[in-house]
C-alpha cells in the first residue's frame, strides 16, 4: 500500500470517525432533549415517584404505630402483654414491670374452678420442681378471672396447696379486666343453672411465657404434663 | 323333752336362716348389676376450695343402655354432672342432665372432660382419705362407691389414672 493510499485511508477513517462522533453528538443532544422533555413532565413521573416514596414512608412510620396502638396485626397475631396493675398474694402491687430480670409464666383461672385450674396449678408446681435451680429465673403468676370471689385471702389460701413460688393476682373488676385485655384473655361469667346459685366462669386457659424484658415469647397448653412443661420451659430459660 | 325342744330350736333356726339366706341371695342377684363404676378418684383440694371433682369410668356389661341420672356425696352439699369443653383454648363448663352408658360400652369421666362436680364442699378433700358417692342409674338403681382422694394426673396426660399408692 502506497503512502498516499494510506493517507486516504486515514483521512477517510478520520472523516468516518468525525461523522460517527457527529452522530453520537446528535444522539446525545437528542437524549439531553429527551431528558429535558422528561424533566418537563412532573405530573406523570414525579408524582408516581412521590406517591411511592410517600407510601414507603407511611408503611415505615404509620404501620408500627398502628400495630402498637391496636396491638393487632394480621401478620403477627395479637400482641400479648401490656400494662396492668394488680394486688398480689405476697402483699405487693404487681405490674408488667415487676420481677425485673425474670421470665414470667402468666395464666388465668379461678378458685371455684374444679377441674382445669387446679390441674394446671398442679402441672406448673411439678414443672417448677423439675426445673431445679433454673426455676429461679421464672416467676409463675396466677391471675384470677373471678375477682368477686377470689379475694387475696381466698387466693392465698388456695395457692398454699401448690408450689409456694406461684404468686396469685387479683384486684378490682377494672384492674382484672385490664390484665385480661393485655393478654387477650376471654372471660365470661355464666349464670347459675337450675337451682344452683354457684356460677362458673368460661375463660381462656393458656399459659403465656414472657421473657425477662416482659415480651411475649410463646404460649403453653394446659394439656401438658409437668415434665413436658418443664422441658418446654428449660429450652427457653437456659 | 330336752332333745325334742332342741330339735325344735334347730328347725326354727334353720327356717330363719333359710328365709334370711333367700333374702340375701335375692339381694345379691339384684346387686349383680351390669353397671359398674371403676377406678373412681377425686382430686385433692386446697383447704379453702369450695368445689371438687370426681373422676371414674362407667361400664355397662348388660345388653340394654342405662342412664346415669345423678349422684350425691357425703363430702359436699351438692353434686352435679359436668363437662369441660375446650373451645379453642377457652374452657367452658356445662352441666349434663344425664349421661347414657351404651349396652356393652363405657363412658370415661376424666380430667379435662366429664366429671362429677362437688359443690360446696363440707371440708377439703385430703389426699389419702376417701369419700362416698351414691350414683343413681335409671335401670340399675343406686350404687354406693368409695372414692379415693389423690393428686390427679395432668389434663390429657399420658396416665388415665392417678398413681396407685
Amino acid at each position: 500500500m502506497s503512502e498516499k493510499a494510506m493517507g486516504e485511508t486515514q483521512r477517510s477513517s478520520i472523516s468516518r470517525r468525525s461523522l460517527a462522533s457527529k452522530a453520537l453528538l446528535a444522539g446525545h443532544r437528542r437524549w439531553r432533549t429527551m431528558r429535558r422533555f422528561l424533566r418537563a413532565l412532573p405530573p406523570v413521573y414525579a408524582w408516581v415517584a412521590l406517591l411511592l416514596s410517600a407510601a414507603a414512608v407511611a408503611c415505615a412510620v404509620w404501620w408500627p404505630t398502628a400495630y402498637v396502638r391496636t396491638g393487632q396485626s394480621e401478620m403477627s397475631g395479637p400482641r400479648i402483654g401490656g400494662p396492668f396493675r394488680l394486688e398480689s398474694t405476697t402483699g405487693d402491687l404487681v405490674t408488667e414491670k415487676s420481677f425485673p430480670g425474670r421470665w414470667k409464666l402468666v395464666f388465668f383461672g379461678y378458685t371455684f374452678c374444679p377441674d382445669v385450674c387446679p390441674a394446671t396449678l398442679a402441672t406448673v408446681s411439678q414443672a417448677m420442681e423439675d426445673l431445679g435451680p433454673l426455676a429461679d429465673r421464672l416467676q409463675p403468676l396466677f391471675v384470677t378471672v373471678d375477682p368477686d370471689r377470689d379475694t387475696i385471702t381466698q387466693l392465698r389460701g388456695y395457692l398454699e396447696h401448690f408450689d409456694p413460688r406461684i404468686v396469685g393476682l387479683s384486684g378490682s373488676d377494672v384492674q382484672v379486666e385490664r390484665a385480661q385485655k393485655a393478654f387477650h384473655v376471654y372471660a365470661a361469667k355464666r349464670p347459675p343453672e337450675g337451682t344452683s346459685d354457684t356460677y362458673f366462669v368460661d375463660h381462656s386457659a393458656i399459659l403465656y411465657l414472657m421473657n425477662a424484658e416482659g415480651d411475649f415469647v410463646t404460649h403453653l397448653s394446659t394439656s401438658l404434663s409437668g415434665a413436658e412443661m418443664a422441658a418446654a420451659l428449660r429450652k427457653r430459660l437456659q | 323333752m330336752k332333745t325334742h325342744n332342741g330339735g325344735l330350736t334347730v328347725k326354727f333356726l334353720s327356717a330363719v336362716l333359710g328365709i334370711f339366706g333367700a333374702i340375701t341371695a335375692s339381694n345379691l342377684a339384684l346387686a349383680a348389676s351390669p353397671l359398674t363404676v371403676e377406678s373412681a378418684w377425686a382430686r385433692a383440694t386446697p383447704s379453702v376450695a369450695k368445689t371438687g371433682a370426681v373422676f371414674f369410668t362407667l361400664r355397662n356389661s348388660g345388653s340394654a343402655d342405662d342412664v346415669l341420672l345423678g349422684a350425691t356425696s357425703d363430702a359436699a352439699v351438692k353434686a352435679e354432672l359436668h363437662e369441660t369443653l375446650d373451645d379453642g383454648g377457652i374452657i367452658r363448663m356445662r352441666a349434663l342432665p344425664n349421661v347414657t352408658i351404651p349396652a356393652g360400652g363405657s363412658v370415661d369421666f376424666k380430667p379435662g372432660g366429664k366429671h362429677l362436680m362437688l359443690i360446696d364442699l363440707k371440708g377439703p378433700l385430703v389426699k389419702g382419705q376417701t369419700l362416698k358417692v351414691i350414683f343413681t342409674f335409671k335401670a340399675a338403681g343406686a350404687q354406693t362407691v368409695t372414692v379415693n382422694i389423690d393428686d390427679g394426673p395432668a389434663i390429657g396426660g399420658m396416665h388415665g389414672m392417678p398413681s396407685q399408692h
